[in-house]
């Protein structure tokens, strides 16, 4: 484990008053990633022009005494499905390759503005649909810190960059768990915002209803820092709301109603997550809050709804990927557009996302709309108000992020089983939830993650919690 | 389900697929919509999602275009058009 | 319906009109101008209406309003809730490869439903209204069947459409060649959509013949071609009739170089659209205080007017017509009816000899018709304290002078004479001196004359009278 880094807010000062050249640190972080990366393969494109030319312009800024941003010099990562101008945006699918957004991202115009730098672009299941990152059509990430497992999934590529070190922050995105599922595997914080805070334009969309652009840290405050940057209201995103002002946070964790949510821990979960993530919540009973057992109603529910309208919205998604207007396109005779399009979205498209569509158009089909697409909607309301309920009795809602371990890379799994493992993730989504994947420590040399769950638009709650616990364990180290 | 509904929806997708997929496919989603029967038992109204007011729509007020930008990426093109396969 | 159509008995048209709202500055869901028609290939494009990946659609407010103006002008329900939905299907005009556009069934709520436009003695009915992107648009190399490639303009892409569908309650295709004229003048009357431009009104049509299938007649480019094919299509179902099963169920596509109707594989059919919610637009809430600002704003179209003043004030078809045909002269018809004068008087004045004068005067806006002066009038008509002719002397002095009642009727003299036997005294005055006597016994015209050469010597004497008593001194 190598030394604790800085906060971003000492970074930035180091910065500003011209301690270190951002220049300098840039191109030398842009220079040690390649040696890292060869092992662990979390970036699929580096922005070395961009981002050496960005970071000099900071230094020029510091020199004049200009005010600068709040991520002064500060390396992000971001996922491939997030578009930036002029790199690539693939998706981690063939059917991507080759595109280039002709623009940026609210996220990225956010983070530029406040002199964040994007290192590049990093790498994730296709289209964002899994919870290993394997499924990337350009090969798997592997787990800083363990080779040979998978770092989770889908924003794999980003979390296991900060768990790595080579980059300070990252930026992932989170339909079903896609956040808090690698940061559980790679021991980073890894942040699911209330839906509607962070603007999804410019997000290459696997299911609108339930995705938000996560942000990924080693420290509570740098998270925070980064979701208080790319949040607000945007009005290129009609779903984007403004939120209300965050309470200031009382301090301390002292009084706090923390729930233990039984469902959590059904019985796919490890007996070792078990015990560690009780053991981490402890931690909050310590620290004077009141801890108890609960019970959240409708969660047998949540999976099955979440998989109907994920792969629903996807299925409709993925259809304007033809090879007409962008992307690959690998029919270069003259077959008629039914053929042509399908043997571009045949041999471009993985197994999974294959799946996904076919499944997705079924459960949209004339017959079985009502059977699926519609009660997964009333399964959504259930879960509503009984997420309503429970809050109204505790602060926060507390589980495992994820039920296992991370999975070996290449293990054989079928498509329900790898399905299961969202099963602690997707409520949050299915109700617009924010959820924050907090490191609990390791077991058989492995990283767990803990859950934390608020009412809509709590983040300074989870924050709250996070922090005080980070107060009490200390910074989780990174894998270097 | 059955074999044919998956041919119908790799048709309605534009997918092609092999017998052999068909197959996996077919075995595959009949445990998926096993589990996804779990739904019956929800009931109630469907989720009402959030609604918006035409104060907060879009004005139309005309803002720039990028024809050039977007072209740029077009695999296949003919002058200013966009080169798609024939629809006959 | 003109009785000399022949009209096929048991025929049932229904029509979809695809309207684009080319009244709008921007297209439906992104900003760029909707003025694509004579401009470069894929010049009025953006990443939106390109199907670039990422982006979102930002529904056009002004959209929503026109949309409901054709709502309201049809007599349409409008719901408090409408929300947009995904119509999945491929095609390589269609950006996204679906239509955001809207839904009537699985939840889904159109922006408008049941209206109804009056077609002479019959209602057809409106089932809804409902707002969606126009794809792009192809052309081929050569002809359709031989280019080995098709060449997409995205411009259009994204242009607003409202939809209108009718339920199938047209007999004969010259009854629904008049309903799109009707309601082409209203949208263009309610000022959202210009008919002129090519491409602004599109159809499409159901058709059955004596309870067989229905067929779908697709890509009716123009209002003019709607007949020939509703037509062509009749008699070719006709032609089935009394054969086992009758036409077959099928989308057709109007050829409109061959005038023929062809039969038109599709793959999908509206079972395969799998249509859902779309999840980057929220529900729209349609607001009671909104939908009144709509109706406050939009301008009444004259064929709506016209049948609420037949409605309303009892006029006849062709007076309300009349009344209704300019803006400003029904506004003052209205504003003369409000302050207290009966409709149908007001209306004789209005397209009566002044008709011009009005619409001019009315145009003008300058405050020269007084609608209180004009009820005065009237009402001194009625009394008998002026005499016709007095009435409109006056009323022309204020359309001439912009002055008002009170000072014209000072320089005026006016009361009515009614005293029987002074009015006998000038009718014989005017025999006296006539020459015209033995044709007035015969010719209405002459017979008129001579009323006015009564009127001139004693303009206050009362018309009515004088016409009696000359004509009981002529013997007419």
């Amino acid at each position: 484990m190598a030394e604790i880094s800085p906060s971003v807010a000492e970074l930035v000062r180091r910065v500003a008053s011209q301690e270190v050249s951002c220049e300098e640190k840039t191109i030398h972080r842009l220079a040690r990633i390649p040696r890292i990366d060869r092992d662990i393969h979390a970036f699929l494109h580096l922005a070395t022009d961009r981002a050496t030319k960005k970071a000099r312009e900071i230094d020029r800024r510091a020199k004049k005494g200009e005010r600068l941003g709040r991520l002064a010099g500060v390396a992000i990562a971001v996922k491939d499905n997030i578009c930036v101008s002029a790199m690539p945006a693939t998706c981690g699918s063939k059917i991507l390759e080759g595109f280039v957004p002709p623009y940026d991202a609210t996220v990225i115009q956010r983070i530029e503005a406040e002199d964040g730098i994007v290192l590049g672009k990093t790498n994730m299941d296709e289209f964002a649909m899994g919870n290993t990152t394997q499924a990337s059509a350009f090969g798997p990430t592997k787990n800083p810190w363990n080779l040979e497992r998978v770092p989770g999934g889908s924003s794999g590529g980003s979390a296991a960059a900060v768990s790595a070190g080579m980059s300070t922050l990252a930026l992932g995105t989170d339909t079903g768990g896609s956040v808090r599922c690698p940061a559980s595997f790679c021991s980073v914080l890894g942040l699911k915002p209330t839906y509607g805070t962070v603007s999804r334009y410019g997000v290459i969309p696997y299911a609108n209803s339930l995705e938000q652009v996560g942000q990924f840290a080693r420290r509570v405050s740098d998270l925070a820092l980064l979701y208080d940057v790319v949040s607000g209201h945007d009005p290129r995103d009609s779903t984007s709301v403004t939120s209300p002002k965050a309470r200031k946070s009382s301090g301390g964790f002292k009084g706090k109603r923390v729930g233990i949510v039984t469902e959590f821990f059904g019985e796919g979960t490890k007996d070792g997550v078990r015990r560690k993530v009780l053991d981490a919540s402890e931690k909050f009973r310590e620290m004077g809050a009141k801890v108890e057992e609960t019970h959240v109603e409708s969660m047998e529910y949540a999976l099955a709804a979440y998989y109907v309208i994920a792969m629903a919205e996807a299925s409709s998604n993925l259809s304007r990927y033809d090879g007409v207007r962008y992307g690959a396109s690998t029919e270069k005779g003259t077959a008629d557009w039914n053929a042509a399009f399908a043997k571009t979205r045949t041999e471009c498209f993985g197994p999974e996302v294959k799946r996904r569509i076919l499944l997705g158009s079924y459960v949209l089909s004339a017959g079985y709309y009502e059977a699926y697409y519609l009660k997964a909607q009333s399964a959504r309301g259930l879960l509503r108000r009984a997420f309503e309920k429970a809050f109204k009795s505790y602060d926060i809602l507390l589980g495992p992020t994820m039920p296992v371990l991370p999975p070996r890379i290449g293990e054989k799994v079928t498509p329900l089983e790898d399905y299961m493992i969202d099963i602690n993730t997707v409520p949050a989504n299915l109700v617009g939830l924010p959820a924050l994947s907090i490191p609990a420590g390791f077991v058989e040399g492995l990283p767990v993650g803990m859950q934390l769950m608020a009412p809509h638009f709590g983040e300074h709650l989870l924050f709250e919690a996070a922090q005080s616990y980070e107060d009490a364990v200390g910074v989780p180290g990174a894998k270097e | 389900m059955s074999l044919e509904s998956v041919r119908r929806l790799a048709g309605l997708s534009r997918l092609n697929l092999t017998a052999s997929e068909e197959e996996r496919l077919l075995s595959e989603f009949s445990s998926i919509l096993e589990y996804f029967k779990v739904l019956d038992r929800s009931a109630g109204p469907a989720e009402d999602g959030p609604t918006v007011t035409p104060a907060n729509l879009r004005r139309d007020e005309v803002g720039p275009s990028d024809g050039d930008g977007v072209m740029k990426g077009v695999p296949r093109r003919k002058g200013r058009l966009v080169r798609a396969p024939r629809v006959f | 319906m003109s009785k000399r159509v022949a009209v096929l008995d048991g025929v049932k048209i229904g029509l979809e009109i695809h309207c684009q709202l080319t009244a709008l500055k921007t297209k439906l869901f992104c900003s760029c101008s909707s003025d694509y028609r004579d401009k470069e290939p894929n010049e009025l494009v953006c990443p939106t209406c390109f199907g670039i990946p990422g982006t979102l659609p930002l529904l056009n407010e002004r959209a929503v309003e026109y949309a409901l103006r054709i709502a309201i002008a049809l007599g349409c329900e409008v719901p408090q809730r409408t929300s947009f939905y995904r119509k999945n299907y491929f095609y390589p005009d269609l950006p996204k490869n679906f239509q955001i556009s809207q839904y009537d069934k699985a939840g889904g709520v159109a922006i408008a439903s049941a209206g109804s436009v009056r077609l002479e003695e019959k209602r057809v009915r409106v089932r809804r209204l409902q707002l969606e992107e126009d794809p792009g648009k192809l052309t081929y190399e050569g002809t359709i069947d031989k280019s080995p490639y098709s060449l997409v303009d995205y411009n259009r892409a994204g242009i607003a459409l409202v939809e209108i569908v009718t339920e199938p309650d047209f007999e004969s295709a010259r009854e629904a060649k008049t309903f799109l004229e009707k309601l082409r003048a209203i949208v263009e009357g309610l000022g959202v959509s210009d008919g002129e431009l090519e491409g602004a009104m599109r159809c499409d049509a159901n058709v059955s013949v004596k309870g067989g299938a229905r067929v779908e007649i697709k890509n009716i480019s123009s209002f003019k071609e709607v007949e020939k094919a509703l037509n062509y299509e009749i008699l070719r179902q006709s032609t089935f009739s009394g054969t086992e099963g009758g036409a077959e169920a099928e989308t057709r596509h109007w050829d409109e170089r061959r005038s023929i109707t062809i039969s038109l594989r599709t793959k999908e059919g509206e079972q395969d659209y799998r249509y859902f919610p779309e999840p980057d637009l929220p529900t729209l809430e349609l607001s009671p205080e909104f939908l009144r600002r709509v109706r406050e704003e939009m301008p009444e179209v004259s064929e709506v007017k016209a049948e609420r003043y037949q409605g309303e004030f009892g006029l006849t078809p062709q007076m309300a017509k009349e009344v209704a045909r300019d803006a400003k002269v029904a506004d003052f018809f209205e504003e003369v009816v409000s302050k207290g004068a009966k409709a149908s008087d007001a209306a004789n004045w209005i397209t009566g000899e002044f008709r011009e004068e009005v619409r001019t005067a009315a145009a003008s806006g300058d405050g020269r018709l007084k609608a209180g002066d004009l009820v005065e009038l009237l009402k001194m008509l009625e009394s008998k304290e002026a005499t016709r002719g007095q009435a409109k002397e006056i009323f022309r002095g204020m359309m001439t002078t912009g002055k008002g009642l009170a000072e014209l009727g000072k320089s005026t003299r006016t009361g009515v004479v009614l005293d029987e036997s002074s009015i006998t005294g000038l009718v014989e005055q005017v025999l006296r001196e006539s020459d015209a006597v033995e044709k007035a016994k015969s010719d209405p015209k002459a017979f008129n004359y001579l009323v006015g050469q009564v009127l001139r010597l004693e303009p206050k004497a009362d018309a009515k009278l004088v016409a009696k008593t000359l004509a009981r001194k002529i013997k007419r």
